[in-house]
């Protein structure tokens, strides 16, 4: 007892500085920890994952072509059975009945056509404004939005003008460098050709994103134009679906008058539909264009 | 207590030097790398003027530091592009901007574009729709800067000098431009004040340096700066003497940073 009672101070006292001693270390640990994680932040190389922005892209991309490609094959199809049922209408030997039927049923399919149509325009409009949002992202994180005052360095095109304008400097005839030099130069060339094609000057982009966000901007203005066609169109049937019944109404007159009338058919033709441009999983799109074309030739009629 | 208290100072200075020390690590990112890259440049473009300025007779530059500066231009030029480098902290490129068309003009179109990039014009004379009058002119006249003219000079026109030089000067024709201004400067027995004079000799030293004649700009320069003239040493002055060594008055910083340095 005696042992343990003259022990004890000592114990405790031994026990406190292990533990004043282990608080310290810990302290220790967690501020080499601390200093050390700005440093390693600044000496980190940044890389931005692109993986969601990406896959935000194609999957807005995906959905919406296929989605466009869906909605032109359900109007291709309804398209043909109004067809048939257009073909009736126009039938004179049928009974004023059965046409007045087909005409109804011409314009109800070709309205769901349009409606088709129309309802996969909508939603695309949603699903390209994402894609959009989702290229300006990784067109940003991928450094092409050069801040404004890089727009006056000078241009890559005019590099090679330079560097011709030094071989016609009045040096000696012999003048030559060393292969270090020659090499380091070209290294240096390189190193330049590789940053302008990772990021161009300007806002825009790389080659390859300037080339997808064209697309994406022709694809947008289309869908917006089959938008308001569509809606032109459904207006037009309802048109159509009042001259086509005063027109059979019409005809039987006529018929019971005696007298030849004219069919008056409405022009409520469906175009061809507007199909999407191929998206392949590279962001490439196809165009019926070449690579390049030249301004005259678009705008040639 | 007291080892325990010991322990606690020496564990806690022991903590603060490490951070310390760590801390003061060079810190390698895409900018100081870059910037690396821009001291490199203005270090072997400063080596080319300093040579030419020291240069006994005709200056020559080593083939070597032409393809030295233009890869430092290709790489400073990328990690522009790569937003690593900002517009501010891109030095002045002497080929990828200046374009030298021969290696004479090199020194000087360095230090002109580096003046270009803090803002001060070497040509900008101040002297533009300024009356002088001359010195114990008996018809009393004073007469203003005239503007560039394409119209050569007569013979003892002072003015249609300094109109014709001013056009060379555009055109950069140095040699031509020294010559007319020469001829600016010949206002009879002066102006008063001597501002005309001085700043039309100032112009002559920077087109001297710009063909490559450094004695000629140090002795033009140092004889405007000994005659009389009641006005302030202008910046464009200043950088120049204190390029050429014969001036030591105030120069701002960015000024400063632009002049070259002993290697």
């Amino acid at each position: 007892m005696n042992e343990t009672s003259t022990n004890c101070p000592t114990q405790i006292m031994k026990n406190h500085s292990c533990r004043t001693f282990a608080i310290w270390q810990l302290a220790i640990i967690t501020g080499l920890l601390l200093g050390a994680s700005p440093v390693a932040a600044q000496n980190e190389v940044k890389s931005t994952d692109l993986s969601q922005a990406l896959k935000v892209f194609l999957d807005n991309m995906s959905t919406a072509q296929s989605s466009e490609q869906a909605a032109h094959a359900k109007a291709a199809e309804l398209i043909q059975a109004a067809d048939v049922a257009a073909a009736q209408f126009q039938n004179t030997n049928l009974p004023p009945q059965t046409r007045f039927e087909a005409h109804a049923k011409a314009i109800e399919l070709k309205t769901q056509a349009v409606c088709t149509q129309l309802a996969a325009a909508r939603q695309n409009t949603k699903l390209l404004a994402g894609a959009r949002s989702a290229l300006h992202d990784i067109s940003r994180d991928l450094g092409s939005d050069l801040p404004e005052d890089l727009k006056d360095l000078p241009r890559q095109e005019d590099q090679p003008k330079v560097d011709a304008a030094l071989g016609n400097l009045n040096l000696p005839e012999d003048a030559s460098i060393a292969p270090e030099s020659a090499d380091a130069l070209a290294a240096a060339r390189g190193f330049y050709d590789l940053a302008c094609k990772g990021a161009v000057q300007g806002a825009a982009g790389s080659t390859t994103l300037q080339t997808v966000a064209r697309r994406l901007t022709a694809w947008e203005a289309k869908n917006r134009r089959t938008v308001v066609l569509a809606d032109a169109r459904l207006r037009q049937l309802q048109l159509g679906a009042v001259s086509g019944l005063t027109s059979v109404g019409d005809y039987t007159l006529n018929q019971a008058l005696g007298e030849a009338g004219e069919l008056a058919l409405p022009s409520v033709a469906f175009g061809d539909p507007l199909l999407a441009p191929e998206i392949s999983s590279k962001g490439e799109t196809a165009s019926p264009w070449p690579a390049k074309v030249s301004l005259r030739r678009a705008l040639a009629r | 207590m007291k080892t325990n208290l010991i322990l606690k100072l020496a564990v806690a200075f022991f903590w603060a030097a490490l951070n310390v020390a760590r801390s003061a690590e060079p810190q390698i990112t895409a900018k100081t790398v870059a910037l690396d890259a821009a001291a490199e440049y203005k270090s072997t473009l400063d080596q080319v003027i300093r040579s030419a300025l020291e240069a006994k007779g005709k200056f020559t530059v080593d083939p070597n530091d032409i393809a030295t500066l233009r890869g430092l231009e290709y790489e400073l030029l990328g990690h522009a592009r790569l937003g690593a480098l900002k517009r501010a902290d891109l030095p002045a490129l002497i080929f990828a901007e200046g374009k030298p068309q021969v290696v004479e003009e090199i020194p000087g179109r360095a230090l002109e574009l580096r003046l270009l990039k803090v803002g001060i014009t070497p040509w900008d004379d101040g002297l533009a729709s300024r009356s002088f009058r001359r010195l114990h002119d008996e018809s009393g006249g004073t007469f203003t800067t005239p503007v560039p003219t394409n119209s050569y000079p007569q013979a003892g026109d002072f003015q249609g000098s300094y109109a014709y030089g001013m056009t060379l000067i555009g055109k950069r024709e140095w040699a031509d431009a020294v010559k007319h201004l020469h001829n600016a400067a010949m206002v009879g027995e002066g102006t008063v004040g001597g501002e005309w004079e001085f700043q039309v000799e100032i112009t002559r030293a920077w087109a001297q340096a710009m063909q490559g004649d450094w004695a000629g700009a140090k002795a033009t320069l140092a004889a405007a700066l000994a005659r009389e003239h009641r006005c302030e040493v202008p910046v464009r002055g200043r950088f120049l003497g204190a390029v050429l060594g014969i001036e030591s008055q105030h120069l701002p910083p960015e000024m400063q940073a632009a002049l070259p340095n002993q290697n």
